[in-house]
């Protein structure tokens, strides 16, 4: 067999090690407060090999549990630390945390940590809950190496050349706070930051919104809302990074479970464990998609247990390696494949099936009298034609039939005849009405001229557009192909253990969200939500806000006599906005906007944000804080636009950077203050996700470091201690992101002119508590979440959060509320229970900033090929004959994992993927180099040559996570003073790199730029992703 | 005491290298935890300097779009007939009873004189070359962690479940459906069994 662990020549360097690492931090000097205890003890085991393992002498070791974050799988971690150093010998997962474990092998909730496992057949029965280690992914195991990786800063630094230059300072905590908050205060005048407005027109908010926060990624919402919305008043409280991962797959489920794009769920996955066939369209779960560990634990139960699994991508992946069938589609043509489905379903698998009896129940009531556990809106009246023009694409309603009454009330139409009104929520009035009755008049007397139709018939209509074989061909695949996948689904032998699901290779796309409505619709016409072995939408967990009155802190309010602010206007990346909310501003700018707006991306949109400053648009930027942010290097189009931006210091006059590293992005920043890996710092980072059945919900606490002086690990967790956390890297070394934001918000001044912001220091919490660091928040966000899940911080601490048992995923009946292993539902902890959705009103409601039209006509999925912002489509011609798609592989799968040694020796390097016809065409094989351009960027990127069978011709791929340039890629220039010793900085203050570092390519920057925003990657008008899957580029064989 | 040994469900494995990260971490295998100077050892030997006692092996076949990927993940097999021992000059190489151990093969790195003769022999290419200490190590079988009562750190992070230990192998029940390439069983009889 071939070897995938091949050669290493200079790919990797021991230098980046755990214990080079250690050994260089024990070596700081004598002040460093951690010292000596640093390294990790080697007890050796004699005569029998080279390496010494780690003990396993359980005195001598800690087990501490907690929340991995190597991806956003958010699996439970269980850290082995030694006592005596405190050093982190080993990650595992967490084996009470149902992501880590299967059913049988769950420590149950309730045994102490301390105890032996007592439970007869348990494969641990008898065994300490100590010596258990739950299963856990490379990924997760590797992130040692990012607490102990030697590029880390170990103080915050301020830079002393031009932007970007790579020289400077390091700084003492007390000099960055002050110097930071002090320039705050001065380019946005404290005193009227609330008053005075950004713009001559004042609908656009104050002056306040001038502070832009983007955290990238963040699991510590709380702090930022506290300080920056409710505290300081700025509207861009929080733009996040949703939009690069996958917020239309998010935007499109939320609209096919609500009918909205504010409220609804975000997943509807899979029970894979029992389901008998499952179709995965642009995801891999094997690799990349959360969380890998119980999903690939799922999906290899189910082929064990005889389910078929249908993989729908242009790549053969591992997960497609693990298919029943392979379908390699034409990229970004997901939405058709969907249409291809609908339209053989309806043609073939609708008339006289259970899929007909669903789809006609019009209220919850009707569905549980059919024992079905949710109900659609197919039969719902939809307004066709109206003497009001602006009722066409509305549902009937009470309201717009009679002009009085409800606008929630619904009307089928059945035998002729109209319906009563109904509401569809109503657990009591059973509404069902026919699917196809063609176009009626309800009130032919009153109304003659208004018209419906049912949500199917204008569903029906979009889908016959084409037939069966017609989509197949938009898709590069046969009819042959979707029927096999049409009969799959719907297979009485199946029962309603069938599944589709997507997610980024169907929906970062410019049509990502019409790609996966036409997804969802589909999952709402096999009608399996809920069902065993059928579509969940994921249980969640405990809350850590306020919610159910059981909880002590409501977490959004103040101490006695303050009030949070709110803030006004838009946001900078105009997310969630409608443009003609700001009437002035449309008078003004008319069509289209300057920039778009993106009324549905309620996520927000991350690509936005750049070059939104850079226009200064709607509004000019003065100050911009990133945290656990990577503008340039994972933003597609992003890096020009982003450098340009960054060094114009009057578009951007103060850029702080909170970063563990010097990372592409805050390489660019005034200020760097680095931050604590998530293994040192508390949150709620709400796991329970990627279909999992019952409430499974980690916490985040730091399991290296100091907490009152005491090395964690070397005594007990005593939540009424004050619990001051010092890193292992010292006093003036990193901090968790909390306590960063709380010590700056301390030093900025209210509008008053007293220093402080409203929401830290004394009187700062609802129950008038001080907020003095990072536990004082961290305890009451726990002392919530205990609160919801029964349990006491304590515990949930000792555990590493609240979780269930796997045998409480199912119910006998579709309302049930007593759990029964062998029941035939999703129970209660997971079920939706609601309306499916295929017509999305406010597609029709809202009106576009590009030329102030509807969205769409109606709100039926409808399928469209990617298209520019100006509404063409997105085809740059045959001199770009190849279409660039990427993916994320299980070694890395993020774009921070270039810092682990051990992941770069699994995989250390990337490659420009061609499939073996186009080698041919192009006349290279494996090892060979080619330029990889598009029209946006002709200078293009370079990269290794690997030939693959298993890539669809035209189709070129580049997994994402390599092609860094900075994080110990390139040098950095550090000049010191008396303030921060140069010891240390034992890697960076040699102006060290080391090139494996930035082994690879990475293919954002050559991705397709909108044609009439340059500025910004193309990207998709109504979820708002960025698109990572529709530039065309052109390969050109080059020497190296 | 029974030989142990592993059985590897290969319908499970995903490919992930969880258990290769695993063994790493458990056993801090070089690079991983040397302090020597490893830059000068690759410009010196421009090869392999990574010492995996475990590593996960990959081959894809067929042609477009008719393809098969395997897996597999691979350590010392521990075999009741080890040719590394028998082609060692310096008898650094044993192998545990099986009636008062486990029948683990060990290298003991006090007699390793580093002559790789070992690595030739494996048909699993368990030994592994040091670099930094001239000498040749391999899987122990988490021998440390068998003796406490615990399995292999391979074996309890597996997130396929597809590989586990077993401390009672018995190679009278055969190997399972041995997968293609890998070396004749009955060269070394060793203790995995492939069930599907």
């Amino acid at each position: 067999m071939e070897k995938i662990l091949q050669s290493l020549t200079d790919a990797l360097n021991p230098k980046c090690d755990r214990r080079t690492f250690l050994k260089t931090s024990a070596a700081l000097a004598g002040t460093a407060t951690v010292g000596g205890l640093l390294l990790k003890e080697k007890t050796a085991v004699a005569g029998h090999a080279g390496a010494v393992p780690d003990t396993v002498d359980s005195d001598k070791y800690a087990i501490l549990y907690s929340t991995c974050q190597m991806c956003h799988g958010r699996c439970g971690l269980m850290a082995t630390i030694d006592k005596t150093t405190g050093a982190l010998l080993k990650l595992d997962g967490n084996p009470y945390n149902a992501q880590n474990m299967d059913p049988d092998e769950q420590v149950p909730f309730a045994t102490d940590p301390a105890a032996n496992v007592s439970q007869s057949g348990h494969p641990y029965d008898g065994k300490a809950v100590k010596t258990i280690r739950g299963r856990m992914c490379p990924r997760g195991q590797a992130g040692i190496q990012s607490i102990y990786n030697p590029y880390r800063l170990t103080s915050p630094v301020k830079r002393v050349g031009p932007r970007g230059s790579g020289r400077w300072q390091p700084i003492s905590w007390a000099t960055a706070i002050s110097e930071i908050a002090t320039q705050i205060d001065t380019l946005i005048p404290f005193a009227t930051r609330n008053s005075d407005n950004i713009s001559t027109l004042s609908e656009l908010g104050k002056i306040a919104n001038g502070l832009v926060v983007s955290p990238g990624r963040s699991i510590e919402g709380q702090i930022w809302e506290r300080i920056f919305k409710l505290g300081y008043g700025t509207a861009n409280w929080r733009l996040d990074h949703t939009s690069i991962c996958e917020e239309s797959h998010h935007i499109a489920c939320m609209m096919a479970s609500s009918g909205t794009s504010t409220s609804g769920k975000k997943h509807f996955h899979a029970d894979h464990a029992e389901s008998k066939y499952v179709v995965i369209i642009g995801a891999n779960p094997l690799e990349a998609n959360f969380a890998m560990v119980p999903l690939a634990r799922g999906i290899v139960n189910m082929k064990k247990n005889g389910g078929k699994l249908v993989v729908v991508d242009p790549r053969f992946s591992p997960t497609a390696s693990k298919a029943d069938l392979w379908l390699p589609i034409k990229p970004g043509t997901e939405g058709a494949f969907a249409m291809g489905l609908a339209s053989y379903i309806i043609d073939n698998k609708l008339t006289g099936t259970v899929r007909e009896t669903y789809l006609k129940n019009a209220s919850k009531a009707a569905a549980t009298a059919d024992n079905e556990p949710t109900y659609c809106d197919a039969t719902w009246l939809v307004i066709t034609a109206s003497d009001t023009a602006t009722d066409v694409g509305k549902f009937l309603s009470p309201s717009l039939l009679t002009g009085t009454g409800l606008t929630t009330e619904r009307y089928t139409w059945a035998s002729s005849a109209i319906s009563t009104a109904f509401d569809p929520t109503s657990t009591s009035v059973s509404a069902e009405g026919e699917l196809t009755p063609g176009e009626v008049v309800p009130d032919p007397t009153n109304k003659p001229n208004l018209k419906c139709k049912t949500v199917f018939e204008l569903y029906k209509a979009e889908v016959t557009k084409k037939s069966t074989a017609e989509w197949a061909t938009v898709c590069g695949l046969t009819a042959a192909q979707l029927s096999t996948v049409g009969e799959g689904l719907t297979d009485s032998a199946n029962g309603r253990k069938t599944a589709i699901w997507s997610y980024r290779g169907a929906v970062q796309h410019a049509n990502g969200t019409t790609n996966e409505l036409c997804i969802q619709s589909v999952v709402t016409l096999i009608g399996n939500v809920d069902y065993r072995g059928g579509m969940t939408g994921a249980a969640g967990g405990s809350d850590e806000n306020k919610t159910s009155g059981v909880d002590s802190s409501d977490l959004k309010k103040f101490g006695t006599g303050l009030t949070p602010l709110s803030p006004t206007g838009p946001r900078l990346d105009r997310a969630g906005n409608d443009y003609h909310t700001y009437t002035n501003l449309v008078a003004s700018d008319g069509y289209p906007a300057s920039r778009p707006w993106f009324p549905f991306a309620s996520l927000g949109n991350f690509q936005e944000v750049i070059p939104g400053i850079q226009d200064q648009y709607p509004y000019p930027v003065k100050v911009l804080i990133t945290y656990w942010n990577a503008f340039p290097y994972s933003v597609p189009a992003l890096k020009k636009v982003f450098e340009e931006t960054a060094s114009d210091e009057t578009l951007l006059p103060l850029f702080v950077a909170i970063d563990p590293i010097i990372g592409e992005n805050s390489a660019w920043a005034d200020y760097i203050l680095p931050d604590t890996t998530y293994l040192e710092k508390w949150s709620i980072p709400h796991g329970g996700n990627a279909g999992s059945l019952v409430k499974n919900e980690p916490i985040q606490q730091p399991v290296v470091g100091r907490l009152d002086g005491n090395i964690i690990g070397s005594v007990a967790f005593d939540p009424n201690a004050t619990n001051a956390y010092v890193s292992f890297l010292g006093a003036n070394g990193p901090k968790m992101a909390i306590d960063i934001v709380r010590d700056l918000a301390a030093a900025l001044k209210r509008t008053d002119g007293s220093t402080g912001l409203m929401g830290v220091g004394p009187n700062a919490f609802a129950d008038d508590g001080s907020f003095d660091r990072a536990w004082d928040l961290a305890k009451r966000l726990l002392g919530n979440f205990a609160a919801n899940a029964s349990s006491t911080i304590t515990e949930v601490c000792a555990k590493g959060g609240s979780f269930m048992a796997q045998d409480q995923a199912y119910t006998d009946g579709p309302t049930a509320t007593t759990i029964v292993t062998t029941g035939s539902y999703i129970s209660k902890n997971a079920r939706f229970g609601g309306a499916r959705r295929l017509y999305i009103e406010p597609l029709v409601t809202t009106k576009s900033w590009y030329d102030g039209n509807s969205y769409f006509t109606f709100g039926v999925p409808r399928w469209e090929a990617a298209q520019h912002l100006d509404g063409t489509t997105i085809d740059d011609g045959t001199g770009y004959p190849f279409r660039l798609i990427t993916y994320k592989s299980v070694h890395h799968g993020q774009a921070r994992t270039h810092v682990n040694p051990w992941l770069m020796g699994l995989q250390p390097e990337n490659w420009i993927e061609v499939s073996a016809t186009d080698a041919e065409t192009l006349g290279v094989s494996d090892g060979d180099f080619l330029r990889m351009y598009s029209v946006s960027n002709p200078d293009g990127t370079r990269g290794k040559v690997k030939v693959r069978q298993g890539l669809r011709p035209g189709v070129v791929a580049v997994s994402h996570h390599f092609g860094h340039w900075e994080g110990g890629a390139r040098p950095q220039a550090l000049e010191f003073n008396e303030d921060v010793p140069s010891a240390n900085y034992a890697y960076l203050n040699s102006a060290k790199s080391e090139a494996w570092r930035g082994s690879g390519l990475t293919a954002n920057p050559t991705m397709r730029a909108d044609k009439l925003f340059p500025n910004v990657t193309v990207q998709d008008r109504l979820g708002g992703s960025c698109a990572f899957n529709d530039t065309q580029v052109a390969l050109v064989k080059v020497s190296l | 005491m029974a030989q142990g040994g592993w059985n590897l469900d290969l319908t499970r494995c995903v490919g992930c290298s969880a258990c290769a990260v695993s063994c790493k971490s458990e056993n801090n295998t070089m690079p991983s935890t040397t302090d020597k100077n490893m830059e000068q050892l690759t410009v010196r030997y421009s090869r392999n300097v990574q010492v995996n006692y475990r590593e996960v092996l990959s081959e894809e076949t067929g042609t477009y779009p008719n393809l098969v990927k395997k897996y597999i993940s691979m350590a010392c097999n521990h075999c009741a007939n080890p040719a590394c021992l028998a082609a060692c000059p310096v008898g650094a190489i044993t192998k545990e009873s099986t009636t008062t151990g486990k029948g683990l093969v060990q290298i003991d790195q006090d007699k390793c004189i580093g002559c790789r003769y070992c690595e030739s022999a494996c048909p699993y290419g368990a030994p592994q070359y040091n670099e930094w200490t001239r000498k040749v190590e391999k899987c122990t079988g988490c021998k440390h962690r068998l003796d406490a009562g615990l399995l292999p750190a391979c074996a309890t992070t597996c997130v396929g479940k597809a590989l586990n230990w077993t401390d009672d192998f018995q190679l009278s029940d055969g190997h399972g459906t041995v997968p293609t390439n890998f070396a004749d069983p009955a060269l070394t009889h060793p203790s995995i069994i492939f069930t599907t």
